[in-house]
């Protein structure tokens, strides 16, 4: 057969790996915005959004009136991701076409996202991106190079790092803490809820921990990082990938709509959604789309912000960066502890900075920089000058980044070509979900409620 | 799986032909990896797929199976 290798050369990842090209863009994007502030100017022209509208006509003329800003827009896009997906070998001209149709539809969702009735009929932008993609990936059968711009992570990582421009570093420091207290009890115990009972359910180790890993530290990416960590069967990842999809999706509806129906503040909802998500995708779907009932929904208290943030300071600080020391201190257990498989391992302390979710730290170079640029200018002149002119186009840059994201899960979302599960681990990996979402809760919304209910108020 | 000792440096899988990591393969070959993930992560680091053992695991890892790569 022939092998392919690519090389573990530390410098060659820095262009190799989707996480360092998240960095740039993001941080690249940010830098220009910065320049451009700091000049007089503002790259809000370029960061254009469908605005409110209550007529068809209205928004034809606005788009019209925008169709520049709007074709300047995707050229900066296609221009960014086309030159990280050339380094990462994927077609450039296939990318070019998906990623057209990804962002027409996408103008289409965010401008019915601000119909005047949306709310009404529940029409949050990255729901309906979501429904959207499922219908077409699982009813019609898409061409294989149509598939080469639904980049699912490198969307979201790009809107994490731009995210960390919208979150105060201070916010950072001060919730960090808490997050990481609360990530960490519910993660260890999804683990090895789902980790016991699926070996009481008789499932081999390398699985059971494959998917106590999916469960309690990063969906698909903790699956798949634990199964390489611990040298599992070529079918354990696949298993657990498709039962986290299965409940990550279940998840992007039920926990809105049950956070919802208990009235939970935004900052707390956010929280209990940033521990029993499963998938940082599916996470910030789920966040965003509660976030939007702030100020729509009577009951619902807190900043639509807050819900994001608070998500984004669980999942992402809580849980999301402590998946290399999960893979190391797992692939000693299994080199030492469990049964044979004919491979020797070595305990490699680099897998810990290898296996790093470097997007975090565009996330936090970006928040930082941010919050040392503001830290020049009082409340009101904040207010009127660096929210509109620095803080809210690269918003809402990061609001299309999302979007790009959300559509790209539901048609990446094929049912028909998951692998089939077995019972035993969809009841070992269901064990762990009733455990953490309940869990999830009771710290959200008693142990740790003042907290994010005061993080929702800033 | 066998302890560290036994590992020997320049045998590892990331170097013997049984073994791929290449990202658009793991892709294809690993059903939903995309959907919420994606074998260009991080997270993934050098992992790959051994068809010989026809496992899913670390390119650091080392086995008496071992033929180098040309």
């Amino acid at each position: 057969m022939s092998s392919i290798h690519f090389g573990s050369s530390q410098w060659g990842e820095l262009l190799k790996k989707e996480d360092w090209w998240s960095i740039w863009i993001g941080l690249g994007l940010l830098l220009t915005a910065i320049l451009f502030f700091t000049s007089g100017s503002s790259i809000a022209w370029i960061s254009v959004t469908p605005a409110k509208w209550h007529s068809l006509p209205e928004l034809g003329t606005q788009l019209i009136s925008n169709a520049s800003r709007y074709l300047a827009q995707f050229v900066l896009w296609a221009t960014l991701f086309g030159l990280a997906i050339s380094f990462l070998k994927i077609s450039f001209k296939d990318f070019l076409a998906s990623f057209l149709f990804i962002y027409g539809v996408s103008v289409l969702v965010f401008a019915l996202g601000q119909w005047d009735q949306a709310d009404y009929y529940n029409l949050e932008p990255p729901l309906v991106a979501l429904a959207l993609g499922l219908v077409i990936a699982n009813l019609i059968r898409l061409p294989k190079w149509l598939e080469a711009g639904f980049r699912v992570e490198f969307y979201i990582k790009i809107g994490i790092v731009l995210l960390g421009a919208t979150l105060p570093f201070t916010l950072i420091i001060w919730a960090g803490p808490v997050a990481i207290l609360q990530a960490s009890i519910v993660s260890l115990t999804t683990f090895f809820v789902i980790y016991f009972v699926g070996k009481r359910l008789g499932l081999d180790r390398r699985l059971a921990a494959t998917l106590g890993a999916g469960g309690a530290v990063c969906g698909v990416s903790g699956s798949i990082a634990i199964a390489g960590a611990v040298g599992a069967k070529k079918e354990h990842a696949p298993i657990s990938i498709s039962i986290v999809i299965f409940w990550a999706i279940v998840m992007i509806f039920a926990l809105p709509i049950v956070a919802r129906s208990l009235g939970l503040p935004t900052g707390v909802a956010g929280a209990w959604i940033g521990t029993s998500e499963f998938a940082d995708a599916a996470g910030f779907a789920a966040a965003q789309t509660y976030g939007a009932y702030a100020g729509h929904v009577p009951g619902i208290e807190g900043s639509a912000e807050a819900a994001v943030n608070a998500f984004t300071l669980m999942k992402v600080i809580g849980r999301d960066v402590w998946i290399g020391i999960w893979a190391l201190v797992l692939s000693i257990v299994a080199t030492t502890r469990w049964e044979e498989t004919g491979v020797a391992g070595r305990t490699n302390y680099g897998e810990i900075w290898r296996r790093f979710p470097k997007f975090v730290i565009g996330f936090l170079i970006a928040s930082l920089a941010v919050t040392a640029i503001s830290r020049g200018y009082d409340f009101a002149a904040y207010k009127s000058n660096v929210v509109p002119h620095l803080v809210g186009p690269i918003k809402n840059l990061r609001t299309w980044a999302f979007i790009f994201c959300f559509f790209s899960i539901g048609l990446t979302t094929r049912f028909s070509d998951f692998a089939k599960a077995g019972a035993k681990p969809f009841y070992a990996f269901t064990a762990g979900v009733v455990v953490n979402v309940i869990l999830g809760y009771i710290l959200s919304t008693q142990v740790f409620v003042d907290f994010w209910v005061k993080l929702g108020q800033q | 799986m066998r302890h560290q000792e036994e590992v020997v440096l320049g045998r590892q899988c990331i170097h013997c032909r049984f073994f791929n990591n290449d990202p658009a393969e793991l892709e294809k070959g690993m059903a939903g990896l995309r959907v919420m993930g994606s074998g260009h992560s991080s997270v993934v680091s050098n992992d790959g797929i051994c068809s010989k053992l026809d496992r899913y695991l670390s390119g650091s890892y080392s086995c008496d199976l071992y033929e180098r790569a040309e």
